[in-house]
């Protein structure tokens, strides 16, 4: 009888050397997956923070000379086909500012333009895939000058519906959507 | 004689059924491990996805509108299907699906002059959709999932909505993981 009791005890011990050894380790994987995962979040939430700062290069945060305060960068339908970015500090905007293309509705539906570079003009045609190159606003790349300040100037190979500069919008490299004025 | 016999049989039972049942958990464990590692893939997507939606441009007909893309966590392409739902569904408690898409004649109306980048994207149909949870999202007929470019640069996805009254449009993005389509985002339109 004493003999019969250990060896169901030694079976039952090998059963939890079995557990052990392939069940404990298998439970820890499984459960330091959400910390990865966590980290993963993290690092996109700075991202997500520079593309909504993106916001403020049009916002009214620089004072001008007569001292009320003005955009860092305008995006501006000057009529005729034409839409300037004004760098009012007269710098590289605040955030870093790439315009992926431009999206102009014709009356109909959005539509997408690449802006390409055609000698010391820059032209907005319509795009024909991505990724588009985009353009990067910034002194260096200013082709002209409006109030004073340098300025990009681009030409719409479609004009918006009714000439409505609410139909001319522009997309950053975050995905922002930025309308002119 | 006979006592030890049956003891060193009663042993190798204990220990065969001991591993049947380790062998058991084993495959469950690896298919729930195999679970999270695709939910813990969508949920990562899903973070990082960044959708703007532009002011509808107003028409007679309707009104046209284009949605941004980007994702700060995936450069793959993805999947999206457009329908309309109504309002009634429109607060944060309620979960978006297919099944609660406007249907006209026995099939779902879609927005038309889907494009990106001005060109008409490639789309699949799919039968089964699942929540970025895993959780079964839709199941029934095709619906339709058209296919963005890779997520390299932002995208424009550029449509017109014409949504019956008391209806509005929800633009839906997944992720195909191991064949399987998950949702990493939405936004009403």
């Amino acid at each position: 009888m004493v003999v019969k009791g250990i060896s169901v005890v030694v079976g039952i011990l090998i059963l939890l050397m079995f557990i052990i050894v392939i069940a404990v380790p298998l439970a820890i994987v499984i459960l330091s997956q959400p910390t990865s995962q966590e980290q993963q979040v993290e690092s996109a939430q700075p991202f997500k923070i520079i593309a909504k700062n993106q916001y403020e290069d049009f916002a009214p945060i620089i004072p001008n000379e007569e001292g009320s305060p003005e955009p860092p960068v305008e995006f501006i339908y000057a009529g005729n086909r034409s839409v300037l970015f004004v760098l009012n500090s007269n710098s590289t905007p605040p955030y870093p500012l790439v315009i992926q293309y431009l999206v102009v509705f014709d009356g109909s539906s959005w539509i997408t333009l690449n802006i390409t570079k055609n000698g010391n003009t820059y032209v907005a045609e319509i795009a024909k895939q991505f990724p588009t190159n985009g353009l990067e606003i910034n002194t260096y790349n200013a082709n002209t000058e409006y109030n004073g300040n340098p300025a990009i100037e681009i030409l719409l190979s479609v004009p918006p519906y009714e000439n409505q500069p609410y139909y001319v919008a522009a997309v950053t490299q975050y995905g922002n959507i930025i309308y002119s004025a | 004689m006979e006592n030890s016999v049956s003891s060193f049989i009663l042993l190798i039972v204990t220990v065969l059924i001991g591993i049947v049942a380790i062998g058991l958990s084993a495959v469950f464990a690896s298919n729930q491990y195999n679970a999270s590692l695709i939910q813990s893939q969508a949920q990562n997507i899903a973070n990082g996805l960044y959708i703007s939606v532009s002011n509808p441009a107003i028409m007679s007909n309707g009104y046209a509108v284009f949605i941004t893309v980007k994702d700060f966590n995936y450069q793959g392409s993805l999947y999206f299907t457009v329908f309309y739902i109504s309002n009634v569904f429109r607060n944060a408690s309620s979960q978006i699906s297919p099944s609660l898409a406007y249907i006209l004649n026995g099939k779902i109306v879609y927005p038309r002059n889907v494009k990106i980048g001005n060109s008409v994207p490639p789309y699949i149909t799919a039968t089964t959709l699942y929540y970025t949870n895993l959780n079964l999202m839709y199941q029934g007929n095709p619906i339709i999932l058209w296919q963005t470019p890779p997520l390299t640069s932002p995208i424009d996805i550029s449509l017109v909505l014409s949504p019956p009254q008391g209806y509005s449009a929800v633009i839906l993005f997944f992720a195909q993981i191991q064949n399987k389509y998950i949702e990493v985002g939405y936004e009403w339109l």
